[in-house]
């Protein structure tokens, strides 16, 4: 048996040890922060939900951000860069949030209370809109209401303010078994056509195609404005260390964004349809502008926020109580 | 070969030129009809010798039997309705979305920026395979220490871990690079490995009565025979690689092939989708046979089976 | 050819270190990692919700297996991948086979294969979902399809890979087309038939988690999915070492096979 020397035996395992913690170390460098050590950054990475070519967010922050009022309003506070991000879900758009990779976005109020009951380092800093439109659909010659749900299974984007929405729905309707699966777009698309789930619900462009292939329509969440859905802006902390500002400029930024797209209702439209794409009169009808909040900071906002909070918290969908006002922005 | 002929074998034997002709006309290819009515006007010109029309109108055309049925059920299933437009588009309507996608570029652009990331993280995640993959055949120490970890990786789904990988790297291009590297690193590693260590005992054996040093050794014998299992590797790692990118191009992405079908299925566009599939086959397919083309290359000194 | 030249010659071959050895050595690489990961956890280097200790990742896990919640995942996610890659791997060695051993075969399939081959399952959901619904039916599928197209190429190549001498060896000693198929090819393709399994067998994995992207209700994948949806990072974790755990001891098993039926191959491993 050939001997190996303890001398080679050492420098082996040395190099080894080293160049672990080597790599560990350049992995560590290039994963968490991504922000600069500035005292002010001059690089904002903002996140949405949606994926569309012109890769802008809905309501006052996409009419903002498309014409610039947002980041004229932001130079002057130093951001020199806006980079926006779209997300298919609004879960994946927290886990960007927690990892530092997003400063801020605009999200889901389900999303966003769940990530941080669930440590997330955010901050509430604004209501985006409220009374966001929701729709459960139904397979053709399945049930058509909510009660006929029982015992059936239903998609929908699980994390999702659509989430919050049915299983208030069903809750109501004192339907208790049913089962709830995770789908999006074309899956849940095939797989309503095919019977093979009872009930879909969506929101956007899906949504309004399979109503067009005759697929009836069980809900509207117009009729139930207690479930409404709402999105709001929310920022890591991280960022508001540097820039704890943001909450007021950014309202601001979007408080002349609203003001202004309310003065060019058709061209928003327009714009709106690009985005979302769908026909004009169809974002109309999904996306008024009577949806986008005027304050961004009330009251109102609060308590619509505990009650979302409080339920999630009651479907064992959220993990911790927490205050709203720990919550918001300073 | 002047071997006894046996009528159960019945093995073609044709002479080694037919041969390689014969492979790179296997690699065309077969798409739409269309490509099928341009081989059969080849046919009428009788002047052309028996085994030319053969090999140009039999065999590239036999390629295409198998996708012209499947369009052709595709073109019932159209006009029977049976399945709703949202979900598997008509032919034509595919066709139409395809044509005007490729005129405005957009489809080219698209493909750019996927064959850009398919490169960097093939090249990045093949390489280190394949070094690793040798130097753990080579030397024994190595393979001790870091074989069985590998191992263990290549069992985790690199398509589970996709999400943290976003998180760990951004949503810039390093995130999309990475994922697709993790993908095409093990496959070439475990082949080149396997190849290297399948390296038969006789073969060492007539290295040594030849006296060759550990270099040529490892140069002029080694590695030329583990090559025909790293070519291999190299297939599935080009596979997984540009699989990889619907995945890779999921969040943070504006531009892909990926990110076509992505953002499709989520605003229900099936015609996107369909035009997003095309293309990964079309695409793919030639990505593979450049493959094949490096196989023939490097590997003609081999005598083996032809079928 | 004496002993004493033949360990000259080949060092390598008589210095197999005992089995203890080789699982320390093998040890070495994770433990360190494993550690080195704790200590910049526990001093707060890097984010906890990204990157759990090893500590609470193994909480997490005996939480989740008390509660029966974790065999009710295996469960459901072994099953898939058992039936999936069976009717995969079978298929794709039968077609493997079929095209490897006749070139007209190969010129009628293989290019359909191969376009098929690249066109990333994600993609094919919708389909799927359509032709065979949400149920075990399509999840299986998947992963029988990834499973196919892995075990075909290394079957088709694998043949292919055959020493024409081989076969000149077989016309000399007058085998019927049969029993050359059954004494020759398929022996001499087997190294890298099984190659081919232990790869179609980590991908079929790779399947799995695909599938389990569609309305699941139970599984490994949909657990870390599900898990995603409520930042829950440390069960994703739990998920990536259950999927090593049973893709490693599938492998040794598979390897345990593999050692014998090769065991007449003579070469640098032995």
């Amino acid at each position: 048996m050939i001997k190996k020397s303890p001398h080679n035996h050492l420098t082996l395992r040395f190099t080894i040890v080293s160049l672990l913690l080597f790599s560990v170390l350049l992995l560590q460098a290039c994963g968490g922060q991504s922000s600069s050590e500035q005292p002010v950054p001059s690089e904002l990475n903002f996140g949405y939900i949606g994926s569309n070519a012109l890769n802008m967010p809905t309501g006052a922050e996409g009419w903002g951000l498309h014409k610039g009022i947002i980041q004229e309003e932001l130079k002057k506070h130093g951001i020199d860069t806006i980079n926006t991000f779209g997300f298919p879900n609004g879960p994946d758009e927290s886990e960007a949030l927690i990892s530092g990779r997003l400063n801020a976005g605009a999200v889901g109020d389900t999303p966003a209370i769940i990530a941080y009951s669930g440590g997330a380092k955010t901050r509430f800093v604004g209501q985006v809109n409220v009374g966001l439109k929701a729709f459960v659909i139904g397979k053709k010659n399945g049930p058509t209401t909510i009660k006929e749900l029982e015992g059936k299974v239903i998609a929908v984007p699980k994390g999702s303010y659509n989430h919050r929405y049915i299983i208030g729905l069903l809750k109501q309707e004192g339907v208790t078994n049913y089962e709830l699966v995770h789908m999006l777009g074309s899956d849940a698309a095939a797989a309503i056509a095919r019977g093979d789930i009872d009930a879909n619900v969506g929101y956007g462009k899906d949504a309004l195609a399979l109503l067009k292939e005759g697929f009836p329509l069980i809900h509207a969440s117009d009729d139930t404005p207690d479930l409404a859905g709402s999105s709001v802006t929310v920022a890591t902390e991280d960022f508001l260390k540097k820039f704890p500002d943001f909450p007021k400029v950014w309202n601001e930024a979007r408080g002349k964004a609203l003001a202004d797209l309310k003065q060019h209702e058709e061209e928003y439209y327009e714009f709106m349809s690009q985005v979302v794409g769908m026909d004009v009169d169809s974002v109309k009808k999904l996306y008024p502008i009577s949806i986008l909040t005027d304050e961004p900071v009330t009251d109102k906002v609060f308590s619509q926020l505990e009650d979302v909070k409080q339920f999630l918290l009651e479907e064992s969908l959220s993990k911790q109580e927490f205050k709203v006002e720990d919550w918001v922005a300073k | 070969m002047g071997s006894p002929t046996n009528e159960s074998l019945r093995t073609e034997r044709r002479p080694s030129e037919e041969r390689q002709k014969n492979s790179r006309s296997s690699s065309s290819r077969p798409v739409s009809g269309q490509e099928n009515a341009l081989n059969d006007s080849t046919v009428p010109s009788a002047s052309q010798t028996k085994t030319r029309l053969r090999l140009f109108s039999f065999d590239s055309i036999q390629g295409t039997i198998l996708p012209i049925m499947i369009l052709c059920v595709w073109l019932i299933i159209d006009w029977s309705g049976s399945i709703p437009k949202t979900l598997l588009p008509s032919l034509f309507s595919v066709i139409e979305v395809f044509g005007k996608m490729l005129v405005s570029g957009e489809l080219l652009s698209h493909l750019g920026f996927s064959l850009e990331r398919v490169a960097y993280g093939f090249l990045i995640g093949g390489l280190l395979g394949l070094g690793l993959g040798i130097l753990a055949g080579l030397v024994r120490k190595i393979d001790y220490l870091i074989d069985p970890s590998l191992q263990v990786l290549r069992l985790v789904p690199h398509l589970a871990i996709a999400p943290l990988i976003t998180l760990w790297f951004g949503f810039g291009e390093m995130s999309k690079v990475v994922i697709i590297a993790s993908g095409a690193l093990f496959p070439l590693y475990i082949n080149t490995y396997i190849g290297i260590r399948n390296v038969d005992n006789q073969l060492l054996e007539v290295s040594d009565i030849l006296q060759f040093n550990k270099w040529r050794r490892i140069t002029k014998l080694i590695l030329p025979a583990a090559l025909p299992n790293i070519l291999m590797g190299l297939r599935t790692s080009i596979a997984v690689s540009w699989i990889s990118l619907v995945v890779a191009e999921y969040v943070g992405a504006y531009q892909g092939v990926g990110f076509l079908i992505n953002e499709a299925k989520q605003n229900l566009k099936p015609e996107v989708i369909f035009v997003g599939i095309l293309v990964f086959a079309i695409v793919g397919k030639v990505l593979d046979s450049l493959i094949k083309l490096l196989e023939l290359r490097l590997l003609n000194w081999r005598d083996n089976y032809q079928g | 050819m004496s002993v004493s030249s033949k360990t000259n010659a080949n060092p390598k071959i008589n210095q197999a270190p005992s089995k203890q050895t080789l699982f320390a050595l093998a040890l070495v690489l994770p433990v360190t990692t494993l550690s080195i990961w704790q200590i910049l956890g526990d001093l707060g280097l890097i984010s906890d919700l990204l990157f759990p200790t090893p500590y609470v990742i193994g909480k997490t896990f005996v939480e989740l297996a008390k509660s029966g919640v974790l065999w009710k995942h295996i469960d459901a996610s072994v099953q898939r991948v058992m039936m999936g890659f069976l009717i995969g791997a079978s298929l794709g060695l039968l077609f493997g086979i079929a095209v490897g051993l006749f070139r007209r075969t190969e010129k009628l399939v293989d290019p359909t294969v191969q376009m098929i081959r690249m066109i990333p399952s994600l993609a094919i959901v919708p389909l799927f979902v359509l032709w065979f619904g949400i149920g075990e039916l399509s999840k299986i599928l998947i992963i029988a399809q990834v499973t196919f197209f892995q075990l075909y190429i290394n079957t088709f190549l694998g043949i292919r890979n055959v020493d024409k001498k081989l076969f000149e060896v077989t016309y000399v000693l007058g085998y019927s087309r049969m029993k050359q198929i059954i004494r020759l090819v398929l022996p001499a393709a087997l190294p890298s038939i099984l190659l081919g399994v232990r790869i179609s067998f980590g991908i079929s994995w790779l399947g799995l988690v695909v599938a389990e992207l569609i309305a699941s209700t139970s599984g490994i994948g949909y657990m870390m999915s599900d898990a995603r949806q409520f930042a829950d990072t440390p069960v994703v974790f739990v998920g990536i070492f259950l999927f090593a755990i049973l893709g490693l001891t599938a492998d040794s098993l598979i390897r345990l096979l593999q050692h014998r039926l090769l065991r007449w191959q003579a070469t640098i491993n032995r």
